[in-house]
C-alpha cells in the first residue's frame, strides 16, 4: 500500500473523527463528589482577633500625671488628636463626610515611632459617640505604625482640657 | 436555506438517543473547583461569629481561638450565646458596671479559672457600650481581652 506524498496532517479528517466525543461522565461524577466536600470545608470570611490592653489601675495618688502619659490617640466624633504627655502633636478634624484623616494619622504615628524607637506603647482613648468600627480602624493604624503595645482607654478629652 | 434560530442545532442521534452537551458544565465545574480549592481550609473556622452581628473589618492577623465570648449586638449583650442583658434596660443604668454581665462572669469564675475573653462587638455599636463591657470585665478580673474582627483580604 502506498502512503503517497501527502503528510498525515494534510489528510482530511475522517467522518469517524468528526463525530468522536469525549465521555465526561466520570469527571462529572468526581466533580459532584468533590465540590460539596470543598464547599463544606471552605472558609469565606476569615476571623481574627485584635489584642489590646486596658489601662492599669494605679490606685489613688499613684496615677500618672498628664506630662507622664504615653503617646495617645484621642478619638472623638469630630477629630483625632495625637498627643505625647501634655504636648499635642497633631489635631486631625474629620472631613465633610465625617471620615477620619487616617493617612495623616499613620504619618504622624510613623514619624513618632521613628523618632523614638524605644517607645512601643500607644493608647487609643475613645470618646463616647464613636462607633466600634472606627476604634478598630485606629487600633489597626497604631499597629501598622509599628507600635506593639496598644492600649484602649475611655476618652480623655485631651482637646478640651487645654493640652498645648 | 436561512437558519431561523440562533440556537445550535441539536446533535444527531447516535444509536437512537441524544447525548447532552456537557462541555460548558465541565468548564463551570473547573472554575468552581479552583475557587473552592483556593478558599479551602484544613482546620476550618474554629470561631464563628454570632449571626446577628456585623463585625468590624481589620488588618489584624492573629488567628481567632475558641475562648469565652461576649457578644455585643445591637439588641443586647450575650455571654457565650446566652442573653445576659438587653439594651433598653442596660442603657438606662447609670453605673459603668453592667450588673447582669458582672454576675454571670463571677459565676463562671467560681467554676473555672479566669480565662481570656473574645469580645464580638457589632461595628455600629457606640464605644460607650463597649467601654462599659470592658469595665465590667476588668472589675470581674478578666483582663485578657481581645476584639473579634473580620480579616480584610490582603
Amino acid at each position: 500500500m502506498s502512503i503517497g506524498s501527502a503528510s498525515i496532517l494534510s489528510r482530511r479528517p475522517s467522518q469517524h473523527a468528526e463525530t468522536c466525543d469525549v465521555d465526561v461522565t466520570p469527571i462529572m461524577n468526581m466533580f459532584i463528589i468533590l465540590i460539596p466536600f470543598l464547599v463544606s470545608m471552605a472558609v469565606f470570611a476569615h476571623l481574627a482577633t485584635h489584642a489590646f490592653s486596658l489601662p492599669a489601675d494605679d490606685g489613688a495618688g499613684q496615677a500618672r500625671t498628664t506630662a507622664e502619659l504615653p503617646l495617645t490617640v484621642a478619638v472623638s466624633a469630630d477629630r483625632l488628636v495625637v498627643a505625647l504627655g501634655d504636648h499635642e502633636l497633631a489635631s486631625l478634624p474629620v472631613d465633610a463626610l465625617g471620615t477620619y484623616d487616617t493617612a495623616q494619622l499613620v504619618d504622624v504615628l510613623t514619624s513618632e515611632r521613628q523618632r523614638r524607637p524605644e517607645m512601643n506603647e500607644v493608647v487609643v482613648a475613645v470618646d463616647d459617640g464613636v462607633v466600634c468600627a472606627a476604634v478598630v480602624r485606629c487600633l489597626d493604624h497604631c499597629k501598622a505604625a509599628g507600635f506593639s503595645d496598644v492600649g484602649l482607654a475611655a476618652g480623655t478629652n485631651l482637646d478640651r482640657e487645654g493640652v498645648r | 436555506m436561512i437558519r431561523t434560530s440562533i440556537l445550535p442545532r441539536p446533535r444527531k442521534a447516535t444509536n437512537g438517543h441524544t447525548r447532552p452537551q456537557l462541555t460548558s458544565l465541565v468548564d463551570m465545574m473547573v472554575i468552581l473547583l479552583v475557587f473552592l480549592l483556593k478558599s479551602f481550609s484544613v482546620e476550618g473556622q474554629l470561631v464563628s461569629a454570632s449571626a446577628d452581628l456585623e463585625l468590624p473589618s481589620s488588618t489584624a492577623e492573629t488567628v481567632a481561638e475558641p475562648e469565652l465570648s461576649i457578644e455585643v449586638t445591637t439588641t443586647g449583650i450575650n455571654l457565650d450565646g446566652a442573653r445576659v442583658a438587653g439594651f433598653p434596660a442596660t442603657a438606662a443604668m447609670d453605673s459603668l458596671v453592667i450588673a447582669p454581665l458582672y454576675d454571670a462572669l463571677m459565676d463562671l469564675a467560681v467554676i473555672t479559672e479566669t480565662q481570656p475573653i473574645t469580645i464580638q462587638c457589632d461595628r455600629r455599636i457606640d464605644f460607650a457600650v463597649l467601654k462599659r463591657v470592658l469595665f465590667t470585665c476588668n472589675q470581674a478580673e478578666y483582663d485578657d481581652l481581645s476584639l473579634l474582627v473580620l480579616q480584610e483580604a490582603s
